[in-house]
């Protein structure tokens, strides 16, 4: 009996084969993404914790300085007896220029002190330690340097602040780890002498690796010990430290990503659920003719249940190798975002987690297995007779929709108390965000059924019975108009909502440019995010840029990172801002004339509006700060508006700097002209007096601005991508959806051709229908897209980067979101439409 | 005679890990060792008048050269040890790299510590590299002092005055040496050939004789000791000649005040190399220098290194007919191969027989290499 | 019994028909020669399977014959495109089915209208034979209605008054007491001979029925795909 069941079963799938490849389909896509976005996060997250752990090798604690390190320091611990191993280390983000661009990090080692910190450092691994010492040798391991194109013997030219160095490729190395392999990615490797002379730092280091011993009582002996040689300016703490700071610095990006993940994960049970939806109410004469013949309830469920599990099981292993294919394009996207805003992360293997393959398969058969169920369990609980009549199934889903529409009020309410309820809490407004979602979902058979009615004597008016057809089709067959309505416009209206935050945040940020970057020339090394720290400008540049005669006034900064007293380090900007440079200046908080009465006179700063809301600044606030002076409080004069980094930054005056650290040098010069020259001519001039050796930007304002949107459109280039594949899972959803809903209408279709509707007649009724329901999708898509924006902006954005962001919801992108509805649904009636104008209609009729 | 476990260097520098695998693999390189010396580098070609205390300190112009104090200590109950403390120092190149950083350097420091407990039988051997910058390691004249982090020797060679300090972990010696004997010249008149090629020689002398007392600690047992020292001193730019393999290195101190400096180079195809040679100073006396058809060295016995296999002699017959000297020469542990980035055998020997017909014993060192 | 007209309404002359199954070719009509008089009533009765419905689809255009000729109205409708064969069919051919096949979102009023839409002649004439007509079948009250509110006999009442709203020549009518009680049944029967008699309008009549097969001018049989005249042995 039931091996007969399932062939009746298996047998109508088979001779649907568009039914039965949508459903897998369907999985695949809902599946994929989820993996693809995760991976693709979870491997650029796994990189970078590879990649810092082997950089630090076995070190459990390290030596870190204010500004830096000094030499002596380790010279004391290594003429020390009896203390644990200790390495000095030089490290910094350097832009390759030659024989590729790339951002590498140099590292500078001692190879006499390696030993037991990093096994790639060793000569199993090719690296030759004598050589190491002859000056301008430097390491790659064979994957980069093959990826640089380098070889043995070439030149590697690096930019440091605005000049060229270059050190000479003396070998590979092969690491035999997966661990030394991702520590060697992107990792230039040479002695500390070559480190310090390349960077011009003598005499400094970047901190001092040290292995402790595991025992509690021995460690904070050693601690003790080693505390008491270093100076004050130096503080150990445990090498896990700066990699935690960094993934701290990423987690809202990650936490976005991963939401991004998740509705797309959202889109993709909708869709499950739709096409399962369809597969098993598409057989419900199939089930009532088996139960009529008497196959039980239970059999009957089993054997949907059992299809969905096939059915599931296939999509899932195709989305995960769909996943795995989507995660490699991502990925780039991802760490080239991370690269951008964070850190230097070079991601060469996907990482493949357990966790993120347990979740799709639940998500692929979960999500399949529900979807069959509420309709398997809906049809199995009717009598044989109710089953074959569909109008029974529609006429209970009218009776449930104000009970939906009501839930939907309900979950709308939670939603809202939720945003207001939940504080600053990140996940839990995301938790908001999906239940607002979920709400408007509930509501959209009752909107469908109200819209309809409204739309159905204008298009009675406008075409007549078909249009009456078309419309009445969409309310007749509300259970599965209205799911294929909502994965729409639930995929849809998120997508608008990410569209207008992206419109609202390049808005501000480009209003914010504009007032922020009033000199006139721009002065700046070449340099990213991530080697901001040594992109400095030369003197001599600096003092030629300043002395041209049309030159009026100027403006420095210096980009340095400044320790707290607890470790944590904090960007900041030490300048010397020209009056009109203050005067751009918007303050959230604080008396702009009291700000600037103060600002250079004592330790004190300014702090960016993200950095303020991470650490509950506000004017008359301190931050310890740990200056080579020793840790001294720094007040908070004021807040200030600012979109350049999510982490926040504060601001304090070069005087200031000057006071606590010593350090003349700057990185970035603003030049005000004299009223009325030639801009063009004088950036002309600008470039041509840059020193022989020296590579700067010379750029105007503008140009600046410019470039500056380039890094910030990049920046969403991952969220364009899911907005893209939001969009594509949801016309899938919606593709199979109609498809079968159109083709459960075949003999209504076969009857209007039998009483004369042309094919191109038949068309145009399926057109419009499948229109009509893209159209209602985009309707309702807009509004639930707009308080998606709000919650992104207000609440998410808030919470995550802490910027206040003028909403500006453009008609652009509205019309866009409609326009893709429309879209999708006429593509997805493209099908069903050509299908039924070419079938015979006696086909269709044959069941006479 | 332990310039060419010096020239090893270059090669250990590509081992400054404790993968022994990898520093195995380098050892093979024998091409590292042939390779002729930059031109740059002075060399020891004819007798030279040492000058001290400037011949102490370094003499950067060579590649190489290193101080080696090697002795046999023992505690109240008679409880033996044999100890080894050498700083080597190896140029990369004549000149340092044009760097603007105190790290760059062209000079290498390696050490070896060893202590053998001859009751238990047991052998500890520790190494070290570390750069000649920064004050990390080094050496100079005056005040004398040869340093590698905490290890060290320093003070008044001339006036025999030496103060010894190295820990690593439970291992830890620290000792007061006062010369009791006459600066020994080597070869001639202190130039020491190695090989035929000219320049094949280095410049080296010895303190055969050190009264030695301190202190030494050994897996957390710290003990007052006492006993003798022997100190050699060498500098060179010098390189291995082909069919050399190895050599066998004898440095014994009889109690009735006389010594014996004795070694034999071996060739590839198991002739005595020409160069071996030996010397025999008693206080006082000048010292007799003898060729390498005078004197016979027979291997009694035999030992296996169970970690690596290799095959050192254990005992020896020395006779030297013209002191009327024949002796066996046993060591006090058999284990002392050094195990470190290159593996060679040093160890404190006994030494018992008869001289001019008088019973005689003694206690020595003996390194063996290219085993 | 009706004059004969020159031109007979609906001509089939070796129609064939077959349907290719997954592995064969299954021939359902042998070579079929019929010729519809105008104004004539036929009757088709025939065993199930033997190719009635088959023969409907054929003649209205809704299938095209695998050989033969089919002439409607004096054209050739296996030659016609499907552009032609539908036209003909929305203006001169009614439909009634067995299953009645009203459009569910339609009221029983825009069901009739649709043939009239369709047609291009939804005027204020045609509405005016819409309600006639809805009243003609007694369901003048119930025009509002969705087909899914109306009893079977209603349902197929409205279908047989949307097969002749658009006034059209012929009338198939493919089994529509099939599914009908003895009294719907008769109703339906009914209103075929009062509708259409008076106008001379032709029907073909597919039924099972013996009380059907009295309003028939002549009885046809279907017999394995090849059509005579009805043989008393198979009247039961």
């Amino acid at each position: 009996m039931i091996s007969l069941l399932s062939r009746a079963s298996l047998r109508y799938l088979s001779r649907h084969p568009a039914q039965l490849v949508l459903a897998i389909l369907g999985v695949a896509v809902g599946v994929a993404v989820v993996v693809g976005i995760d991976t693709a996060g979870a491997s650029a997250r796994r990189s970078f914790e590879l990649a810092t752990r082997a950089l630090s090798g076995s070190a459990t604690h390290v030596v870190r300085g204010t500004p830096s390190v000094p030499e002596e320091a380790y010279t004391a611990l290594a003429l020390e007896s009896g203390l644990p191993p200790a390495a000095p280390v030089v490290q910094r983000s350097l832009a390759l220029v030659s024989p590729a661009s790339r951002t590498l990090d140099l590292l500078g080692v001692d190879p006499f002190a390696e030993g037991p910190f990093r096994s790639y450092t060793s000569a199993s691994a090719g690296f030759d330690g004598a050589a190491l010492l002859r000056g301008d040798g430097a390491w790659l391991s064979r994957t980069t340097a093959g990826e640089l194109g380098a070889k043995i013997g070439d030149e590697l030219i690096f930019l440091v602040g605005s000049q060229r160095r270059s050190v000479r490729l003396a070998g590979l190395v092969d690491p035999q780890s997966e661990l030394a392999s991702a520590a060697l990615a992107d990792v230039v490797l040479v002695d500390i002498s070559t480190a310090q002379s390349m960077l011009a730092i003598r005499g400094q280091l970047t901190r001092i690796d040290l292995a402790l011993p595991a025992a509690e009582q021995e460690r904070s002996a050693a601690l003790a010990r080693i505390s008491g040689l270093l100076p004050a300016s130096c503080a150990v703490e445990p090498a896990s430290r700066r990699s935690e700071t960094l993934a701290g610095m990423t987690r809202a990006f990650d936490i976005n990503l991963r939401a991004l993940g998740f509705l797309a994960l959202l889109v993709g049970v909708f869709l499950v659920y739709n096409t399962m939806t369809f597969a098993v109410v598409q057989r419900r004469p199939l089930w009532g003719t088996l139960r009529s013949i008497g196959a039980t309830r239970g059999e009957l469920f089993r054997l949907v249940c059992a299809e969905a599990l096939a059915i599931g099981a296939l999509g899932t292993v195709l989305g995960l190798g769909l996943g795995m294919l989507l995660a490699q394009a991502l990925v780039r996207l991802v760490t080239q975002t991370i690269n951008d805003l964070y850190y230097v992360v070079s991601v060469r293997e996907l990482s493949l987690e357990p966790e993120v393959f347990a979740e799709a398969a639940a998500l692929g058969i979960g999500a399949t297995l529900l979807g069959a169920m509420f309709p398997a369990l809906d049809a199995m609980r009717t009598a044989p007779r109710a089953i074959l009549d569909r109008a029974a199934q529609e006429s209970r889903l009218r009776a449930r929709i104000g009970w939906l529409a009501l839930f939907g009020l309900l979950a709308g309410t939670a939603s809202i108390a939720l945003l207001q309820a939940s504080g600053q809490n990140l996940p839990l407004g995301f938790a908001a965000l999906f239940l607002m979602l979920f709400a408007a979902a509930l509501l959209v058979p009752g909107a469908t059924t109200v819209l309809c009615r409204l739309i159905a004597p204008v298009a009675g008016a406008l075409a007549g019975s078909l249009g009456r057809i078309a419309t009445r089709g969409i309310t007749s067959h509300l259970a599965r108009s209205s799911v294929a309505i909502a994965a729409l416009a639930i995929a849809l209206s998120a997508t608008a909502g990410m569209g207008i935050l992206v419109d609202s945040f390049r808005s501000t940020v480009v209003r914010w440019l504009d007032t922020t970057l009033v000199a006139d020339v721009y002065i700046s090394s070449p340099s990213t995010f991530s080697n901001r720290e040594s992109a400095v400008l030369s003197d001599e540049l600096v003092t030629r840029m300043s002395s041209d005669a049309r030159v009026r006034g100027t403006t420095t900064f210096r980009d340095i990172d400044l320790e707290l007293a607890s470790g944590d380090k904090v960007f900041a900007t030490a300048a010397a801002l020209h009056p009109k440079s203050r005067d751009a200046y918007r303050f959230l908080a604080g008396d702009p004339a009291r700000i600037w009465s103060s600002f250079t006179e004592r330790d004190t700063l300014i702090v960016s509006e993200s950095l303020a809301r991470h650490r509950s600044l506000q004017p008359g606030s301190t931050l310890d700060v740990r200056t080579a002076n020793g840790v001294r409080p720094f007040e908070v004069l004021g807040v200030f508006r600012d979109y350049s980094s999510d982490q926040g930054w504060a601001m304090l005056s070069r005087e200031t700097w000057l006071r606590g650290w010593n350090d003349p040098r700057i990185s970035a010069l603003g030049l005000f002209l004299e009223p009325g020259s030639d801009l063009g001519a004088a950036i002309a001039d600008l470039r041509a007096s840059v020193p022989e050796g020296d590579i700067v930007k010379v750029r105007s304002g503008e140009e600046l601005v410019t470039a500056s949107m380039e890094v910030f459109d990049r920046t969403f280039s991952v969220t364009r991508v899911l907005r893209l594949l939001a969009g594509v899972v949801a016309i899938l959803g919606v593709v199979g959806a109609l498809l079968a809903m159109e083709l459960e209408r075949e003999r209504e279709m076969g009857v209007l051709r039998a009483i004369g509707l042309s094919p191109a007649g038949l068309k145009r009724v399926v057109l419009g229908q499948t229109g009509l329901l893209g159209a209602l999708a985009g309707l309702f898509a807009v509004p639930i897209g707009i308080a998606v924006a709000m919650v992104l902006i207000l609440v998410i954005n808030a919470r995550s980067f802490g910027w206040t962001l003028d909403i500006q919801i453009s008609p652009r992108v509205l019309a866009e979101t409609f326009a893709i509805a429309l879209a999708s649904a006429l593509i997805a009636g493209a099908y069903p439409a050509w299908r039924m104008a070419r079938l015979s209609p006696a086909q269709t009729l044959r069941g006479e | 005679m332990r310039v060419h476990l010096a020239c090893l260097l270059l090669a250990l520098l590509a081992a400054c890990s404790d993968e022994r695998e990898s520093v195995r693999a380098s050892l093979d390189v024998g091409d590292l060792l042939s390779a002729p010396a930059d031109p740059r580098f002075e060399r020891a070609l004819e007798p030279r008048e040492f000058s001290f205390p400037a011949d102490h300190g370094p003499h950067p112009g060579f590649q190489t050269e290193w101080w080696y104090f090697t002795g046999t200590l023992a505690d109240a109950t008679g409880h033996e040890f044999g100890y080894q403390l050498t700083f080597f120092r190896r140029a990369l190149a004549p000149e340092a790299p044009a760097l603007d950083s105190a790290w760059a350097t062209k000079d290498i420091y390696m050490a070896h510590f060893t202590l053998a407990d001859a009751r238990n039988g047991t052998f500890e051997a520790r190494e070290r590299f570390e750069r000649g910058a920064l004050d990390l390691a080094g050496a100079r004249a005056t005040p004398w002092r040869v340093w590698l982090r905490d290890w060290s020797v320093e003070g008044d060679l001339d006036a025999g005055n030496v103060r010894l300090r190295a820990q690593d972990g439970d291992l830890e010696l620290d000792l007061a040496l006062r010369s009791t004997s006459a600066l020994v010249k080597q070869g001639e008149r202190g130039l020491s050939r190695k090989g035929a090629a000219p320049g094949n020689a280095s410049y080296y002398y010895s303190i055969p004789r050190m009264r030695s007392e301190g202190t030494l600690a050994l897996r957390g047992e710290r003990r007052a000791v006492s006993g003798e020292s022997w100190f050699d001193r060498e500098w060179s730019t010098s390189a291995l000649e082909e069919g050399q393999v190895g050599w066998d290195w004898f440095a014994l101190r009889l109690e009735d005040g006389s010594e014996l400096m004795l070694y034999r180079m071996r060739r590839s195809d198991v002739s005595l190399d020409p160069f071996s040679s030996a010397i025999f100073t008693r206080n006082g006396l000048e010292p007799r220098a003898l060729g390498s058809s005078e004197f016979t060295l027979r291997e009694t016995a035999h030992w296996t290194s169970p970690s690596s296999g290799a095959s050192y002699p254990s005992r020896w017959t020395i006779e030297v007919p013209a002191l009327g000297l024949a002796c066996e020469v046993e060591p006090l542990v058999a284990d002392c191969e050094l195990r470190v980035a290159v593996r060679y055998w040093e160890g404190a020997v006994r030494v018992s027989g008869t001289l001019d017909a008088r019973a005689i014993s003694g206690r020595g060192f003996v390194e063996l290499t290219g085993y | 019994m009706p004059n004969p007209s020159p031109q007979p309404v609906a001509v089939l002359r070796g129609v064939k028909k077959s349907y290719v199954e997954v592995d064969r070719t299954r021939e359902v009509l042998h070579g079929i020669d019929l010729e519809l008089a105008r104004g004539e009533f036929a009757v088709l009765v025939g065993r199930s399977g033997s190719g009635k419905s088959s023969l409907i689809h054929v003649l209205s255009g809704i299938d095209l014959p695998t050989e033969g000729q089919v002439l409607l109205f004096g054209e050739d409708m296996s030659r016609a495109s499907e552009e032609r064969r539908t036209d003909v069919r929305r203006r001169k051919i009614g439909l009634v089915f067995q299953f009645f096949n009203l459009l569910p979102t339609l009221t029983i009023e825009e069901n009739l209208l649709l043939p009239l839409e369709l047609c291009g002649t939804l005027d204020a004439a045609g509405r005016r034979r819409a309600l006639d007509l809805l009243d003609a079948v007694g369901l003048a009250d119930l025009r509002a209605k969705f087909p899914d509110r109306l009893s079977g006999g209603e349902q197929q009442r409205a279908a047989v008054a949307r097969a002749l709203v658009h006034d059209p020549e012929l009338v198939l009518a493919d089994e529509p007491t099939g599914n009908l009680d003895d009294h719907n049944a008769r109703a339906v029967l009914d209103l075929f001979t009062r509708l259409l008699r008076p106008s001379g309008k032709t029907l073909l009549m597919v039924t099972h029925s013996a009380e059907a097969e009295t309003i028939g001018d002549r009885v046809l049989e279907l017999h394995d795909g090849r059509l005579g005249p009805r043989a008393r042995s198979a009247r039961a």
